[in-house]
């Protein structure tokens, strides 16, 4: 089981395990199969666009490499960000306490793009932090599931299924004038995975 | 996935408007300073070079072969780029096909126990066709729909013309005033999910506004999933059977 989430607020302190949530957890997964003329299973293959080779599962690699053609290992590469300055790598933040702000505004809940959801289970928090969960307060707290580039921002709600973290990086909209012109984005760019099957 | 959404508002005048989809800023990413490096993907085994081609080669165990004669390594081949490719099927023998296998649809249940199988049920993009996208009527606190649904994605509306400015402002300038979120969806109620694109998820509605001077914000959360405990949590802590 990972570690748990810790939150400090004051001299307090209050601890959850953590289980990530998607839909599949909740409400199952629609699958397409594909079956030949027997009704047997296919497997699904790749051909070169010469028709030279055929790709079965574990024929193909995939990695970096620099200009010279040489390979560059996973290693050996560092965090960059947008202007190519160079990021230390931020640990997880599972078993750390972690400040909590709050209670914040629910509509900032709204600016999120939401990455991932969390269900918490209590294991030492006060009844009394419950129930002020459970009546509508929305805390705030920083939260790295694993180790990356980026520390995340997670809000902790309440219902009457149990608690949960909302997670994700700060994205809101643009204030929209009538001079504004509408320019349509790219498809590859928008819901790229947004089939409701997954194929085999 | 549709770039416009066809939506009627609350006294059912409609408009074709865009959709703009909102994402926070590029996240930090691997390289090295000052040096642009390329994702190649190459090809690492030929197909007499696999596992399953060895084995059958040289009756099971191959380690000795492998460190004596490089079976495994076509000199020619190995470490080519891979460009673009097109995906095929082998049928149960492992032969090419050369006609699209038949598909069957199979429901899993969140244990990944099967459920049922049946035909493939294709569902049609709603969001721009001749029935808009409606108002449902029904306001949701801005606190509740945080806490109840799991808002994955967001769009924010835009207008295309001096018309649909105004049908967007007004839009926006109610749901402030209200301070709540409209839930919005297909159908004549406006209360079924909306899907983006053919065979997409479906995901309900919930539309906020805000206005500042003569500017508009107008984001559609969109949520394919409530907030709640998987039913195996609930089964460790003891609910249900």
């Amino acid at each position: 089981m990972a570690k748990p989430v810790i939150l400090t607020s004051g001299n307090k302190q209050y601890s959850f395990d953590v289980t990530r949530i998607d839909r599949a957890k909740l409400y199952g997964v629609r699958k397409r199969l594909p079956l030949d003329a027997n009704g047997q299973l296919c497997t699904k293959a790749s051909l070169t666009l010469d028709g030279e080779n055929l790709l079965s599962s574990g024929m193909t690699a995939q990695g970096y490499f620099n200009s010279e053609g040489l390979p560059i290992s996973r290693q050996e590469m560092v965090g960059l960000d947008a202007q190519g300055e160079m990021v230390e790598k931020i640990p997880s933040t599972l078993g750390f306490p972690q400040k909590m702000e709050g209670p914040v505004n629910a509509s900032e809940v709204l600016d999120l793009d939401v990455e991932s959801f969390f269900c918490l289970e209590p294991i030492e928090v006060e009844t009394s932090f419950l129930a002020e969960l459970k009546s509508g307060a929305v805390y705030k707290f920083c939260f790295n599931y694993s180790a990356g580039l980026e520390m995340e921002s997670a809000y902790l709600v309440a219902n009457d299924d149990g608690f949960f973290a909302i997670v994700g990086s700060t994205a809101s909209g643009e204030w929209v004038e009538e001079a504004a012109v509408y320019a349509p984005v790219d498809d590859d760019d928008t819901f790229t995975d947004d089939l409701d099957f997954d194929s085999l | 996935m549709s770039s416009s959404i066809h939506l009627a508002n609350a006294k059912g005048r409609d408009a074709t408007i865009g959709l703009v989809p909102i994402k926070a800023a590029t996240a930090p990413t691997l390289g090295l300073p000052g040096q642009k490096l390329y994702f190649r993907r190459y090809l690492a085994a030929k197909e007499g070079g696999t596992h399953q081609a060895l084995s059958k080669k040289f009756s099971g165990d191959y380690g000795h072969e492998l460190v004596t004669s490089d079976p495994e390594v076509d000199i020619e081949a190995i470490g080519a780029q891979l460009g673009q490719t097109q995906r095929v099927y082998l049928d149960g023998g492992g032969e090419l096909m050369y006609s699209d296998p038949k598909f069957i649809e199979v429901l899993l249940n969140p244990d990944g126990s099967e459920k049922e199988r049946r035909e493939p049920v294709d569902s049609a993009m709603n969001v721009n066709v001749e029935v808009p996208i409606k108002f449902s009527g029904r306001l949701m606190p801005v606190k509740d729909a945080i806490s109840r649904f799991g808002f994955r994605r967001k769009l924010q509306l835009r207008h295309v013309d001096g018309l649909t400015f105004d049908f967007l402002f007004d839009i926006a300038k109610e749901l402030e005033s209200k301070e709540s979120l409209m839930i919005i969806g297909a159908g004549d109620k406006g209360v079924s999910p909306m899907i983006f694109q053919a065979n997409g998820r479906p995901y309900r509605g919930f539309l906020e506004g805000k206005t500042k001077d003569k500017s508009y914000r107008l984001t559609l959360h969109l949520s394919e999933m409530e907030l709640k405990k998987p039913l195996a949590s609930k089964r460790k802590a003891g609910y249900g059977k």
